[in-house]
């Protein structure tokens, strides 16, 4: 489809839709419709693009550097082009602010190609009436479909009395069964206890991961045996290996195991003392780029919090307990309160999934932790971590000229980047959420220059 | 930081995250008497001795409650309110059992759990370390021998701090002799248990263990549960 034309032409093109293949070509031909027709058009773009491009050349992409750099050259050098602030894509109040001077005629468009940017803006739609969002495509513009899986639970593959065929109690079991690996002798002193059952060591550095009788059930036979076949393999994702049986009876999982690492909670509780801060930040690139490997490939975690992360060293950040990971529809059953934005009911979260914007909840609030090392409820004022206000956020998003008196504030405002303040601060504020490919890229250009800074001065 | 600033050195924040917790404990004379558990009958001094000694090995040998747990401990016998051992990591707390005798100054024993409390949250906020809320595990097995007004403003106080947010509060009786409804002013939002078989006070210990772990609510869902 081609976007509509009217006498007045107003467009807001987000960054990375100028380096989509070809998209030069369709920019072309809508210029050259709207000039043949004498109409007029303004181009808005974010003020920060040129931050973008440094960043390409920084990461390499030469190619989407100069294709960027040279598309809002040409725009500007036929006065379409207009910069406007919309910090980092968190902030439309601006754009709302030139859509309404725009006349009743006006025709108002949105071209972004990420979610996260049409979730922000998609709230102009309240104030501007004439207003329609595009996404390109090999075959053109589209209009963009609200992305309902963002932000709306679908129903879980749920069983009511779930019973797995001839489950049994499992206290005391000594030896499972694997297909894959064989007999294996469960190392009884190793045993740590969840919710759901008990881990214990077993041979050539695995463990077995025992449920409690009530949670032998099918679904979890099921999603199991799925993400046995998924057959997903990344060193610092535990993910499942095989099913194990005691006789017939499937009673658990084997995984591998992790030696020598520390849990996330237990350096947050130590405020990381034995971590220098650049190290803490590679912690928190590897934390959020393997959630973002398991993303890209539909998988929730769900139950994400600070126990289920191991700290080995800053570059070996491991995530374990992924049984109960969230994969294709079959649930994750369990949450921490205190790393749940959402209320569920009892039950709720074995029928209903989980959606990805649940899970930045989790994503942003532990970032924040190892970043600036407090709860992001923190304020002089108020310690108190199990705040009920979760939107509560003490740190400001302007920093020039304030008063610090703590290290957690000169965290926030001389070592932070100005982007990951916008990040922290638009989502916790008003929920808008940065993708967290924009989070890893950040987090990268910050760890190579702060490697620079230490190389150049002999650290 | 854009960039410029030095700080490549480890964290100097003090910190951490720290969970209170403030055992009020009846050491009344009545708490020689015996009560019966699987094990036949045993004196609830004993037990409760033998509970508190459990719970300390259990947090002792938990790397994550070991860090958090900042328990204190009140001795609610004699004439007046005793503190056995002011906040502090149970690394710190040398714990000698309690020996029953004297009267039940229930009302003086929780003035004295807030009194210490506020301060500890003064302390807490002064060296900027984050907490959970606060539990206060309120036990009594009889009656508080205070006149009345002591006791209704000691809980008035009580359930102002648990309202505001400020406090959860884990209200036990032991046996059938404890003023459940005096233990009930005490706890706006969790009712009192009532504890006649010792088992299930070895039962409530665990579960205050796994929630001084996991800084959860274990106990409080378990005490729901079972009342």
């Amino acid at each position: 489809m081609e976007i509509s034309v009217s006498k007045n032409n107003y467009i807001f093109i987000e960054d990375t839709v100028f380096v989509y293949p070809n998209f030069y070509l369709l920019l072309k031909k809508y210029i050259e419709t709207v000039e043949a027709n004498g109409q007029k058009l303004t181009v808005f773009v974010d003020s920060g693009i040129g931050e973008r491009i440094e960043k390409y050349k920084a990461d390499l992409k030469f190619k989407e550097a100069y294709l960027l750099e040279g598309l809002i050259d040409i725009l500007e050098q036929k006065g379409l082009l207009q910069k406007i602030e919309t910090n980092s894509y968190l902030d439309y109040t601006l754009l709302e602010a030139e859509f309404a001077k725009s006349k009743k005629d006006a025709k108002c468009s949105i071209i972004t190609q990420r979610d996260g940017v049409y979730n922000v803006f998609k709230e102009l739609n309240n104030s501007c009436k004439n207003l329609t969002f595009y996404q390109v495509t090999d075959s053109g513009f589209e209009e963009w479909l609200d992305q309902a899986q963002l932000t709306t639970p679908k129903d879980a593959f749920y069983l009511q009395d779930d019973e797995y065929v001839n489950r049994i109690d499992t206290t005391g079991i000594d030896y499972v069964y694997s297909p894959k690996y064989g007999y294996l002798k469960l190392n009884i002193s190793s045993q740590m206890n969840g919710g759901e059952g008990s881990v214990y060591r077993t041979y050539n550095n695995m463990m077995v991961k025992i449920f409690k009788k009530e949670n032998i059930t099918y679904v979890n036979f099921k999603k199991l045996s799925e993400m046995i076949e998924m057959n997903l393999y990344n060193p610092f994702i535990c993910w499942p290996r095989d099913l194990v049986y005691v006789g017939d009876v499937f009673v658990g999982y084997v995984m591998d195991e992790v030696k020598g690492a520390e849990t996330l909670l237990s350096l947050r509780l130590q405020s990381f003392s034995e971590y220098t801060h650049p190290e803490r930040f590679e912690i928190c690139y590897n934390f959020l780029k393997h959630i973002k490997y398991l993303h890209d490939k539909g998988i929730l975690i769900g139950d994400l919090k600070p126990d289920n992360i191991l700290v080995k060293s800053p570059s070996e950040v491991y995530f374990i307990d992924c049984g109960c990971y969230q994969i294709n529809d079959y649930a994750c059953p369990v949450c921490h309160p205190e790393y749940t934005k959402r209320v569920f009911k009892k039950d709720e979260l074995k029928k209903q999934l989980r959606t990805v914007e649940d899970e930045y909840y989790p994503i942003n609030k532990m970032a924040f932790e190892i970043m600036i090392m407090k709860n992001h409820t923190y304020s002089p004022d108020n310690m108190d971590i199990e705040n009920t206000d979760k939107s509560q956020f003490f740190y400001p998003l302007d920093v020039d000229g304030i008063d610090i008196k703590s290290e957690d504030m000169a965290l926030w405002a001389k070592f932070l980047t100005a982007s990951m303040r916008k990040y922290f601060y638009y989502y916790f504020k008003q929920g808008k959420i940065t993708d967290l490919s924009e989070w890893v890229k950040e987090l990268q250009l910050f760890l190579e220059k702060i490697k620079k800074e230490i190389n150049s001065n002999g650290r | 930081m854009d960039g410029n600033f030095d700080f490549f050195s480890k964290p100097t924040m003090n910190g951490g995250i720290k969970l209170p917790v403030c055992l009020i404990l009846d050491k009344s004379g009545s708490m020689s008497e015996r009560v019966r558990s699987s094990r036949g009958m045993v004196v609830k001094i004993d037990e409760l001795n033998n509970n508190i000694q459990e719970l300390f090995r259990t947090i002792r040998n938990d790397s994550n409650a070991r860090l958090m747990s900042d328990v204190c401990l009140i001795g609610c016998g004699g004439e007046h309110p005793e503190v056995i051992n002011g906040y502090s990591s149970v690394d710190k707390i040398n714990f000698v059992p309690l020996t029953a005798g004297g009267r039940t100054p229930l009302g003086a024993s929780v003035e004295l759990a807030l009194d210490l409390l506020q301060k500890r949250r003064e302390y807490y906020r002064s060296a900027g370390i984050e907490h959970y809320k606060p539990i206060m595990m309120i036990m009594s097995d009889g009656q508080p021998t205070e006149v009345e007004s002591v006791v209704y403003n000691a809980a008035q106080r009580c359930s102002d701090m648990v309202n505001t947010e400020g406090l959860k509060v884990l209200p036990i009786g032991i046996g059938d002799s404890a003023r459940l409804d005096i233990l009930d002013m005490f706890s706006p939002k969790v009712k009192t248990k009532c504890i006649t078989n010792m088992d299930v006070f070895v039962k409530l210990f665990e579960m205050l263990s796994v929630s001084m772990s996991q800084s959860d609510n274990t106990v409080f869902d378990w005490l729901n549960d079972q009342v």
